[in-house]
């Protein structure tokens, strides 16, 4: 296409270019409903935090609240809830898939576990002298964007499958 | 590679955004558009940054902002719908003194502006002083006063 300098010379024709503004204003139109759209998503938690965000996986030793969605270097947690109809203290071994620590980072957890040791399967986190019905918090920060996939285990429990989209 | 993404991504959805906002929005008429676009910059800069805070990032992303400036103006230049569709164009909203009024409802421009920029630009009073008024793809409005 030959580089067109100076193009407007002559006066803008206002009446000519009505199509265009009716087209313009349309496109925007479309635009707004889509943004709102998305805001209504992000509030209801579709795009991060949020009512609809928090899933709950109950297992056999303990209950686990993971965010459905998540954002790339955005803080987020991971709560264990752990439940024990007995009145005494308890040990509990946490073990976390590798799929899932690949693309995570673990900014801090509370209480802080007393052991960590590498598995075949990822790595093993033991608390001991738990108190019943104690919560133990992961705060992670997602490092790559799309799904993160992989298995949390506690002690003996089977592992359950934690999947969590990550946003960009 | 990211940096540059980044960049990318947050600089064409601004472009989009502010389309949507229609052409008053980046004329900063009132406090609240002024104020809207500083808060826009300091939401933005956190996402082009990331983490790292490295010369070399920050180099990178200003780089890059440059050079799709640049781009776009090229394309712009050379192809007359490229323009039309990232700049708008100019639109008549006022003739011989009559408001146009349903153009002004869609672009959310009232009478008020229009004598605002009348007095400002030419000292006029009324709008029966006035030709044409022109919302301009800046934002601002620019009047031609009758004869």
């Amino acid at each position: 296409m030959k580089r067109q300098r100076n193009k407007r010379r002559e006066p803008v024709d206002f009446a000519a270019e009505e199509t265009f503004h009716r087209r313009e204003w349309l496109a925007q139109r479309i635009g707004w409903v889509v943004l709102a759209g998305l805001l209504i998503a992000a509030c209801a938690g579709y795009l991060g935090n949020g009512p609809l965000t928090h899933r709950i996986v109950a297992t056999e030793n303990g209950v686990l609240k993971i965010d459905r969605f998540a954002h790339r270097d955005g803080p987020t947690q991971w709560i264990i809830q752990t439940t024990s109809n007995s009145a005494a203290r308890s040990d509990l071994a946490l073990q976390v898939s590798s799929s899932l620590l690949e693309r995570i980072k673990i900014e801090s957890i509370t209480p802080a576990p007393q052991d960590q040791a590498a598995t075949a399967n990822g790595v093993l986190f033991t608390f001991h002298s738990l108190d019943p019905q104690t919560q133990i918090v992961f705060h992670i920060e997602p490092q790559y964007v799309g799904w993160a996939e992989g298995e949390l285990q506690l002690n003996d429990s089977p592992p359950a499958t934690i999947k969590q989209f990550v946003y960009p | 590679m990211d940096s540059v993404i980044r960049a990318t991504v947050v600089y064409a959805v601004l472009l989009v955004l502010f389309r949507l906002a229609g052409k008053r929005t980046l004329a900063e008429v009132t406090t609240f558009d002024f104020v809207l676009l500083l808060i826009i910059s300091e939401a933005t800069q956190q996402a082009m940054v990331g983490s790292d805070n490295s010369m070399t990032n920050s180099l990178l992303l200003v780089g890059t902002l440059v050079g799709l400036n640049i781009l776009l103006s090229e394309l712009k230049l050379r192809f007359a719908g490229i323009e039309r569709v990232l700049d708008g164009m100019p639109l008549l909203i006022l003739e011989h003194g009559k408001p146009l009024v349903d153009r002004m409802a869609k672009e959310r421009v009232d009478v008020d502006d229009v004598l605002d920029a009348a007095r400002e630009s030419h000292g006029l009073e009324r709008l029966d002083q006035i030709k044409y008024a022109v919302l301009e793809r800046d934002g601002k409005i620019s009047i031609i006063p009758s004869d």
